[in-house]
């Protein structure tokens, strides 16, 4: 072991101290030549000279036994790399323009892609935050014939518990036990979820404070105790220790709290938002009275049982288990199977997510082709030098590997800039990203993705120069030399620049459209009308508990109360109480058939889907729906019976096609079950969901009665053009804590703000994949500028005949730039083609556009021409201002 | 057998462990005492006499140190070590089982 050890310490001094093991081997030489010396003098008589002559001549060339003490020293070959890694900083360093090129651009590829690739491995390939990740498994279900669901039975998941052996553990979660947490004086809101005792210990996960859950938590009458998530701990407790041991009022029942998680289990519910935790097992279950509840079920597998396995095991188990009760339909029979506990979740934007990364990848290779190019254009300066080491016996393989060497280092530095362009673009992708996309907050640069950059950097290197460097060194000794090439060659060598700079086109050209139609698709998005007047709109959800206001009077006071004051408020218009949100698009509707009484229809039912909401007078004019004909409630239509409603303009155009509906009346239903007559007092403008054109609906608005003010769940509020609506907002809160602090604010926003996240998403793969496609346009722009600026050079003596021989500016000009336009233009085609190959693929995230849009496919090559022309016309200016004299002369 | 495919070079060793056995020396010495033990029929080619030395200092058979040579220049000695002595006596068992069976071939004719 020491003898190895010190091997191992001369073979590393051999290699970074190779002056000194030659400068004593050159001394050890010199002591062996000159007693050799003085030895034939004084044996044999002859002269010094002679004597030293003989010596030298019995040692031999020197350099042999140097390169033989070398290599018996073990390292020849690192020797040769840190050679060839000298070579290139020197060769680099005489071109630096083309450094800076490269390296650019490889920095740019690099660090789109590993951005992209780890928002990929974050969302999909590792979702979870937990060291045994592949072995979570969410225990879906299915029926026959209909999709997955997360949802199963109570009595399923304790039958596994009891017999399966697959797993660890196999845990129950019931996502919906949270609600109103009353602290210090204050009510919030506080979703939670209830899980088994033993699955934090089988996710690895320990408290930040305090305790978990133990089995002795769920036994009939244990203590209540509940565990606080980090974020809610941190924002209402300050993070105190303190709070180990305290009382809390969830849904007015008292927990004691017994721990804190960390945020990093928000994982298991699909990334939502996790403020407590209660314990549950089958136990509570029959406590809180139900056997056969619906809840989630989450397994952990045993190390090395595979996920179709367990799944056979569990279908066996169920199988028993509805056998044991009877006969069944088989359709009736489920089916369970094992997903990712993100499956419900990825899925939404897994297919966009895979289009991005593979558009990365694309702008990754165009700036590999581009760096190649390059090469190739340095590799033709270069073709003397190349040749002179050829005949000076540097082999094929040698000379390759050098320019891998060079390659290499290009990649490198570009790798090293293209993490730094990673990194940055992480940050803005964790500041910058849709809310519903949650888990990007933790988005980051980790081992999985340093890993991949270097092997992105590895392939850069392969792809951007073992082509050129095999191009390069296969030239004939003799035509380098001579320093023309044969025409032919260097045509050969002129077509396989313009083929990779056609393929960059045609690259660019396809990303382009890729991103152009999403773009008009989001534009779209953006130009729809609601219906309602989103600025200036504010939307406040309230929870009324049930058990403070128990009856209408209270309630009815509590609204009232609220409506006055903040009426009251500087800059509101109005308010209204309100029962649901604007964006829902599940709206409760009615379905069935409608007769109206007169008209064309009349006599004659239709069935009909109609979205039903009963709305206070004021609601019209608070949201902005226009009124487009009659009136809204009065009074009398909301205290007493009078069968009146206030219809959209849809409706009223299927029900009174051509006439006016006001006055009309219109019923569900046939005799002998029809309903009561209806009277159409207005008709207003459709309201839409936002960002969703086409999907309008029928919609009948009944008034608000006195009665109806239970249920109601918010506010909306207009405020005067001009107004802060934040500082109202923080207003209508001190307003609402004052009144009742125990009534806990569900949410509180403005209309805006709801219709921009409405839109998150699809503004946040436009604003990726334009960024991706401007960035190849810009890569590919490089590409063409760097093939017509060295075309240019290799015509200077062609052109300084032509400007010779009369050819005026503008005629050299036109040559040039016509070079670059034909190369776009063959890329535009060839990118055309690809693009309507593949665009079907992009019709499903699309909305309102063709997937041959002709706006898109007409800006997009004019785009690409003249980005071309401009790339061309540079090296054009400076072919026209060739002097002939000189460039006749350079011969 | 592998190993002794290349005889001169295990040869060189050999000879070179042999020198040493006597005392330390340097690379002139160890190429001068072996001139004369073989009475002047085994003239080592100098230049492959500085790699064998670093290959047998690699393998740990003998030890360089830089000192003053007898002559009083300064130059680096080399000692046997304990390896290179079992090493040496191995190598010479072998040598001999060697030399003995060519004789007897050349002998047989």
């Amino acid at each position: 072991m020491r003898k190895l050890l010190r091997r191992a310490g001369r073979r590393v001094r051999a290699l970074f101290h190779p002056g000194v093991l030659d400068a004593e081997l050159d001394e050890e030489i010199r002591l062996h030549v000159e007693l050799e010396t003085e030895d034939l003098m004084r044996t044999r008589g002859l002269s010094r000279d002679d004597a030293r002559r003989q010596a030298m001549v019995g040692f031999g060339g020197v350099e042999r036994y140097r390169e033989a003490q070398r290599d018996a020293r073990g390292v020849r070959w690192m020797e040769q790399i840190a050679q060839d890694l000298k070579y290139a900083a020197r060769s680099l360093r005489m071109s630096p323009g083309f450094v800076v090129t490269s390296v650019l651009t490889i920095a740019l590829g690099i660090g789109v892609t590993t951005t992209v690739y780890s928002v990929v491995n974050r969302l999909i390939l590792h979702p979870l935050p937990f060291a045994n990740e592949d072995r979570v498994v969410l225990l879906a279900w299915q029926y026959r014939g209909q999709e997955l669901s997360s949802w199963i039975t109570s009595d399923q998941v304790v039958n596994w518990q009891r017999h399966a052996d697959s797993f660890e553990t196999i845990s129950m979660l019931d996502p919906y036990v949270g609600g109103r947490v009353i602290v210090g004086h204050r009510a919030i809101v506080a979703p939670g979820t209830a899980v088994s005792p033993g699955l934090f210990r089988a996710l690895g996960v320990k408290p930040l404070l305090g305790r978990g859950f133990v089995s002795a938590d769920t036994a009939a009458g244990a203590p209540r105790v509940l565990l606080l998530g980090e974020a809610l701990w941190r924002g209402e407790f300050g993070g105190r220790p303190d709070v180990i041991g305290r009382r809390l009022s969830l849904n007015d029942t008292a927990y004691t709290v017994v721990g804190v998680m960390p945020e990093q289990l928000i994982a298991l519910r699909d990334y939502q938002p996790i403020r407590v935790w209660l314990p549950v097992s089958s136990a509570t279950l029959v406590h809180f009275g139900a056997t056969m509840q619906g809840i989630q079920g989450v397994g952990i597998l045993k190390p090395g049982v595979s996920r179709d396995r367990a799944q056979q095991e569990l279908s066996v188990l169920l199988n028993q288990l509805m056998a044991s009760r009877g006969p069944t339909r088989k359709a009736d029979e489920p089916a369970v199977r094992l997903v990712k506990p993100t499956a419900f979740l990825s899925g939404m934007f897994e297919t966009g997510l895979w289009a991005l990364f593979g558009s990365t990848l694309l702008v990754l290779l165009i700036a590999c082709a581009n760096v190649a190019n390059l090469q190739l254009i340095r590799a033709a300066r270069r073709a003397e030098e190349i040749a002179v080491r050829t005949a000076l016996g540097a082999s094929r393989g040698r000379l390759v590997r050098q320019l891998l060497v060079e390659s290499s280092v290009l990649s490198g530095l570009g790798g090293i800039g293209g993490i730094l362009v990673g990194w940055w673009g992480l940050r803005a992708i964790t500041t910058w990203h849709p809310a519903v996309v949650r888990q990007l907050n933790t988005v980051g640069l980790d081992r999985r993705v340093l890993a991949f950059g270097i092997v992105l950097i590895v392939v850069t290197t392969l792809i951007s120069g073992l082509v050129p460097a095999w191009h390069t060194t296969s030239w004939r000794l003799a035509e380098a030399l001579r320093g023309v090439p044969k025409l032919g060659r260097m045509r050969g060598r002129r077509r396989l620049q313009s083929a990779v700079v056609i393929a960059e086109i045609g690259l660019a050209f396809l990303l382009l459209v890729c991103a152009g139609l999403p773009m008009r698709s989001l534009l779209n998005m953006l130009a729809v009308d609601p219906g309602y007047e989103a600025a200036g709109l504010l939307e406040v959800g309230v929870w009324l508990p049930q058990a403070r206001y128990p009856d209408s009077t209270r309630q009815s006071a509590y609204w009232q109360a609220i409506i006055t004051r903040v009426g009251a408020l500087p800059g509101v218009v109005s308010v209204v109480t309100a029962t649901s949100g604007m964006l829902q698009a599940n709206h409760a509707s009615t379905g069935g058939n409608v007769q109206a009484e007169d008209g064309p229809l009349a006599g004659k039912p239709v069935w009909l889907t109609i979205e039903q909401r009963r709305v206070p007078a004021d609601y019209f004019r608070t949201l902005g729906i226009r009124m487009l004909a009659g009136r809204t409630f009065s009074p009398t239509d909301e205290r007493g019976n009078a069968n009146v409603e206030v219809i959209n303009r849809s409706l009223a155009q299927r029900l009174w096609p051509g006439v006016s509906a006001i006055g009309k009346r219109f019923r569900w239903g046939e005799p002998p079950y029809a309903g009561p007559w209806i009277t159409v007092v207005g008709v207003v403008n459709d309201v839409g969901v936002a960002g969703l054109p086409g999907a309008i609906t029928l919609q009948e608005y009944k008034p608000h009665g006195a009665s109806d003010i239970g249920q109601a769940s918010g506010l909306f509020v207009r405020v005067r053009r001009g107004t802060s609506e934040v500082g109202v907002l923080s207003s209508i809160k001190d307003i609402l804590r004052s009144l009742d602090p125990q009534v806990p604010i569900t949410s509180a926003t403005t209309e805006s703000a709801l219709l921009s996240a409405a839109l998150g998403i699809p503004r946040f793969s436009t604003v990726l994949l334009t960024t991706l496609a401007g960035l190849a346009l810009l890569l590919a722009a490089v590409g063409l500028y760097g093939v017509i600026a060295y075309a240019v050079t290799q015509r200077t003596h062609e052109l300084g005949i032509r400007i010779a021989l009369g050819a005026r500016t503008g005629d050299v000009s036109r040559l040039v730039v016509g070079d670059g336009v034909r190369l776009a233009l063959v890329g535009s085609v060839i990118g055309l083609a690809a693009a309507l190959a593949s665009v079907r693929l992009l019709t499903g995230l699309l909305v309102d556009v063709s997937p041959t849009d002709p706006v898109v496919f007409i800006a997009i090559p004019c785009g690409v021409l003249s980005t071309a022309l401009l790339a061309s016309y540079l090296p054009a200016r400076r072919a026209a201002r060739v002097d002939p004299v000189i460039a006749l002369r350079a011969e | 057998m592998a190993e002794r495919a290349d005889l001169l070079q295990g040869t060189l060793d050999l000879l070179i462990l042999k020198t040493l056995v006597l005392g330390p020396l340097h690379g002139w010495a160890i190429s001068k005492r072996l001139r004369q033990l073989s009475r002047d029929v085994l003239d080592v080619g100098q230049g492959s006499l500085y790699p064998a030395l670093y290959r047998l200092e690699d393998k740990g058979w003998i030890a360089a140190e830089w000192g003053t040579s007898p002559e009083g220049r300064r130059a680096k000695i080399y000692t046997l070590t304990a390896d290179g002595r079992k090493h040496l006596a191995a190598e010479r068992a072998e040598w001999k089982l060697f030399s003995a069976a060519v004789d007897q071939v050349l002998k047989a004719t």
